[in-house]
């Protein structure tokens, strides 16, 4: 029996090995790309007028800036006002208000002076009806929606339907954009000769800077070890994962947090849909599956320089909830989305993103739970000789911090935005801490949030924001 | 099955390279740190000790090959980095001496060189000082497949851009050289310069490449060409004559746009009429381009004839509003949002009841633009109309601007405008469009008159939140607190016999 057992935790033991050979190198290829493309498109960038040039043009066209807000009092007047002060030449804000219980509403009324108006509504997208509008006309690019509450997606597809550009960006309510940020979105928009629907960017947490009147006034890091680590998470994922894909022109995931779409392809498409709770992965495989069978020519572009500050948990509590939620959202798109796996006709996106996000980001924290017990499990039972022990505790922390370091390195390369030299040590202390704890964390998360959707239990998790400086208030309920 | 010595094995052997690796990338990430500063210690040490140059030349107080004597010490990276920023933020008309001194320098040739290659470049730097035509060879080797590569494609486009801040002859030169390099990015920062310098010889060019653009043979963007082309001035519309009656109604409608966005640009800062184009122009435009099998064409046709404001453009202008295709009523819509059009308005007014809404919405806005005389006619036919969709667009144009609260103020018995205001106010509550009304009524800021208007007008098709309102209002000890007592009794009254009638 005890050696079955033995043979038992072999084989485990070598499918982790396995998981982890084969989900590191694909780490390093992305990494690798990354490198390339990241720092050539700063040294591109960084050289020219550009995006002066950009603001003045005729040519730039008008964005409708979309804002879904539940139960953002605190912050929702922090990034309208960061909204407004954008340069950018042609822009409309669109504060859709999803039925909140607060004053989020009655703050913008104050801020802005805003007037009750009944003003025409062509719905396109489905979605619950709208109860007022809101509208002052020394504000003419700002209208503010209430409507009966149906999550984000629903009041996404309501600003959509009231917007009047081609291209719209969501922006979620907590966060706050830097001036130039939208220019630098619109910029790939513009210089490509096919349809480019979906325009990606990076974002940052914003936990520990100074904001004021909507704009970060200084950056700072967060101070706990929670935040920070998440912190490096964020660099991560934004310099070294996606701008990888959108170099193979396979970008699955943007962040909705501030992502730019091409208004008309969206509608076509049917808008963004309900049915899985991260409604962003699943409106980019939507586009991707909308566009291929109808054999249309685009793109779908990450770039690396436009900058959205954004609110992360600052608890366990909620970190593990909005972990959950976006495994479990993730789970939803890909299985959604199944028959795009190795699927041909799909190009780079179906032979290696979706497999990679489907296989190594959405299953595999299975893989990588199991193996953060099993393996010390397997040493304690005497499965695994200290030596191995030790060494493939120390390959998994190495690693982990080669891959952070890595994205620490883009982040210095390119965007910067840490300027002090003790922000520099910290990234660099946390890209090393993170190994111990928070990542076996994230990973037991997830894996909560897989189990989820397999057990079926589709747990709507949400996180009330309370503003950046601000604490949060997190609200639970059954969908 | 794997032995455990060969993983044990394999894992030494992968942790020696991940640390390795990670040392590396500590080192790099601590050595990019500390090189910026001192890249912006030296860069900043050399604007100290070369501002007094430049600005003595700036002056007309060096002479070129003293200046480049003067400078030809800064040869690091930091300090050359400093000369280039110090001399481009110099004023446009010191270019051509600084394009001199710049040759003089060598940058023009190191930046032709990496733009171009090694021999090539120092042959356009020639032929472009020269003044020769170019040649459209693009760099050498351009058939090689790894030119389009970015590693390779970034330092031509950074050296084109620098090209870009020479003369505009010589810029012009580089660029029209560089739009045939096989890499995008080099191609797009040409075509940015060739916009940015406005060289009328070269809209041929860019006309070649928009043309390139619109039948996908070039990886250039239709948006970025359309950059260029309008980046010119009303002064250089005359250029555009020749290319206008190009065989490609798309290349047709995309100059024609670039040639409205142009008249949009020189209008912001004055006025423009007929005189500020040319007879032919003119001419092209009402004759021709208004008439132009593409409608595409006709419709921003009708934007540019919108900036002749005559009688001629009128006239023609009213054809376009009756024209087949939306777009062009669309865009003839809004080319008439000016008061010297004031002869369209029965025109507009019709197109009011038009089956597209934003055609319907683009002639409520270009009556308000036109004045009181629109905004009246628009008033009347808000009161007059039974086409639900049309009262709508007028009310949603009307509440947008801020104009209902002229119609507020104007409610007050004995203004001119009291009946047309009070009838707008009537139309407003029968539609149920409310909310602005209320809000007026709640203020204080409101005459009292005013109000007392607006309550018998929403008293007709009351919405809920009338009510608590009036009974708010009756609190004041006020004429308008009587009023607003005396309108809630009868209302009630009605209430109660519409209560019992349904009874």
């Amino acid at each position: 029996m005890h050696s079955f057992l033995l043979q038992i935790f072999d084989y485990l033991n070598t499918i982790i090995l396995i998981y982890f050979v084969i989900t590191n190198g694909t780490y390093t290829v992305l990494m690798v790309l990354s490198l390339y493309t990241v720092t050539l498109h700063s040294r591109y960038a960084s050289r020219r007028s550009y995006y002066a040039q950009l603001a003045e043009s005729p040519v730039t066209p008008p964005v409708a800036l979309v804002v879904p807000a539940f139960n953002e009092q605190d912050a929702i007047v922090a990034t309208v006002l960061s909204l407004m002060d954008l340069q950018y030449s042609e822009k409309e804000i669109i504060v859709v208000d999803d039925g909140s219980t607060d004053s989020t509403v009655q703050r913008l009324i104050e801020q802005f002076g805003l007037l009750k108006m009944d003003l025409i509504y062509r719905p396109v997208l489905a979605a619950k009806p709208v109860t007022a509008f809101y509208h002052n006309p020394r504000y003419p690019e700002l209208i503010v929606l209430s409507k009966e509450n149906g999550g984000k997606p629903d009041a996404v597809n309501v600003g959509i339907n009231m917007a009047r550009s081609s291209y719209f960006c969501t922006v979620d309510a907590d966060s706050i954009i830097e001036r130039e940020a939208l220019l630098r979105l619109i910029a790939p928009v513009l210089q490509s000769n096919v349809n480019t629907v979906v325009s990606g960017g990076v974002v940052r947490i914003a936990n520990g800077c100074t904001i004021q009147d909507g704009r970060i006034t200084e950056v700072d890091l967060p101070g706990s070890w929670l935040e920070r680590c998440q912190v490096i998470e964020y660099i991560r994922t934004f310099l070294f994962g996606r701008p990888a894909w959108s170099l193979l022109n396979a970008t699955f995931i943007t962040s909705g947090a501030f992502c730019l779409l091409h208004k008309e392809t969206v509608i076509a498409a049917g808008g963004l849909s309900t049915d899985t709770v991260t409604e962003d992965i699943d409106l980019v495989a939507t586009l991707h599956q909308y566009l291929r069978t109808n054999k249309r020519k685009y793109r779908m572009v990450f770039t690396t320089d436009p900058i959205c500050w954004t609110e992360c948990p600052r608890t366990i509590g909620m970190f593990a909830r909005q972990r959950r939620r976006w495994q479990l959202g993730l789970m939803q798109t890909v299985m959604k989305h199944n028959e795009m796996i190795f699927n041909p006709r799909y190009g780079g996106l179906g032979m290696l993103s979706i497999p990679f996000h489907a296989y190594i980001e959405a299953i595999g924290c299975l893989v990588e739970a199991m193996g953060t017990i099993l393996v010390p499990f397997s040493f304690l039972i005497g499965a695994m000789p200290l030596a191995l022990f030790i060494l493939i505790m120390t390959l998994a922390v190495g690693y982990g911090t080669l891959l952070s370091l890595g994205s620490v390195l883009l982040e210095e390369t390119t965007l910067r935005r840490y300027p002090g030299m003790r922000h520099l040590l910290i990234l660099i202390a946390f890209a090393v801490i993170e190994n111990f704890g928070y990542r076996q964390m994230v990973s037991f998360f997830r894996a909560q949030g897989v189990l989820r959707y397999i057990t079926g239990l589709r747990k709507w998790e949400t996180v009330v924001h309370k503003g950046v400086g601000g604490s949060m208030a997190l609200a639970e309920h059954e969908s | 099955m794997i032995l455990l010595e060969d993983l044990t094995r394999f894992v030494l052997w992968l942790l020696f390279t991940i640390l390795t690796v990670n040392m590396l990338f500590l080192t790099f990430v601590m050595y990019r740190r500390l090189a910026r500063k001192r890249y912006y210690a030296v860069k900043d040490s050399a604007r100290d000790r070369y501002q007094h140059v430049i600005a003595k030349f700036l002056r007309g107080e060096l002479e070129v090959s003293q200046t480049a004597s003067l400078l030809e010490e800064a040869t690091s990276q930091p300090e050359q980095d400093a000369l280039e920023e110090m001399l481009l933020n110099a004023p446009p008309e010191q270019r051509a001496r600084i394009s001199e001194l710049l040759f003089a320098l060598g940058n023009v040739e190191r930046w032709a060189r990496t733009a171009f290659g090694y021999r090539r470049g120092r042959t356009f730097v020639q032929r472009a000082f020269r003044g020769d035509a170019p040649l459209g060879t693009g760099p050498a080797n351009r058939w090689n497949p790894i030119l389009r590569l970015r590693f390779f494609s970034v330092p031509r486009a950074i050296a084109i851009e620098r090209l870009g801040s020479l003369t505009p002859l010589l810029a012009t030169y580089f660029s029209t050289e560089a739009l045939a390099d096989p890499a995008f990015e080099v191609q797009r920062t040409a075509i940015g310069v060739l916009g940015r310098h406005r060289v009328p010889a070269a809209i041929p060019q860019l006309v070649k490449e928009l043309q390139r653009a619109v039948e996908q043979a070039s990886d250039l963007s239709l948006r970025s060409v359309k950059a260029a082309l309008v980046s010119y001035r009303i002064d250089d519309l005359p250029w555009f004559l020749p290319v206008l009656e190009h065989p490609n109604s798309r290349v047709r409608f995309f100059l024609v746009d670039a040639i409205r966005e142009i008249c949009l640009h020189a209008a912001r800062t004055l006025p423009l009429n007929k005189n500020d184009f040319s007879q032919p122009f003119y001419e092209l435009f009402l004759d021709q381009m208004s008439a132009d099998t593409s409608a595409d064409v006709r419709a921003r046709s009708a934007a540019v004839i919108g900036y002749f404001r005559d009688q001629r453009a009128a006239q023609v202008l009213r054809r376009l509003l009756t024209d087949e295709n939306e777009f062009v009523r669309l865009h003839a819509t809004r080319a008439c949002a000016d008061r010297l059009f004031a002869t369209l308005v029965p025109d507009l007014l019709r197109r009011l009841e038009d089956p597209k809404w934003r055609v319907r919405e683009s002639a409520a806005r270009a009556l308000r633009a036109m004045d009181r005389d629109g905004f009246d006619e628009l008033l009347r036919l808000f009161i007059a109309t039974t086409d639900r969709y049309t009262a709508d667009q007028i009310i949603d144009e009307i509440q947008r601007s801020g104009t209902v609260e002229d119609v507020v103020s104007s409610l007050v018995p004995g203004n001119a405008d009291f009946a047309l205001a009070e009838a707008v106010c009537r139309k407003m509550v029968q539609m149920g469009k409310t909310s602005l009304l209320l809000n007026a009524l709640a203020s204080s800021g409101v005459p009292d008159e005013a109000r007392a208007v607006m309550m018998d007008a929403i008293a007709l098709a009351p919405p809920p939140e009338f009510y608590p309102l009036l009974q708010a209002l009756s609190q004041h000890e006020s004429a308008l607190g009587f009023k607003a007592a005396s309108v809630m009794s009868a209302s009630a009254v009605r209430r109660a016999a519409v209560g019992g009638a349904d009874a």
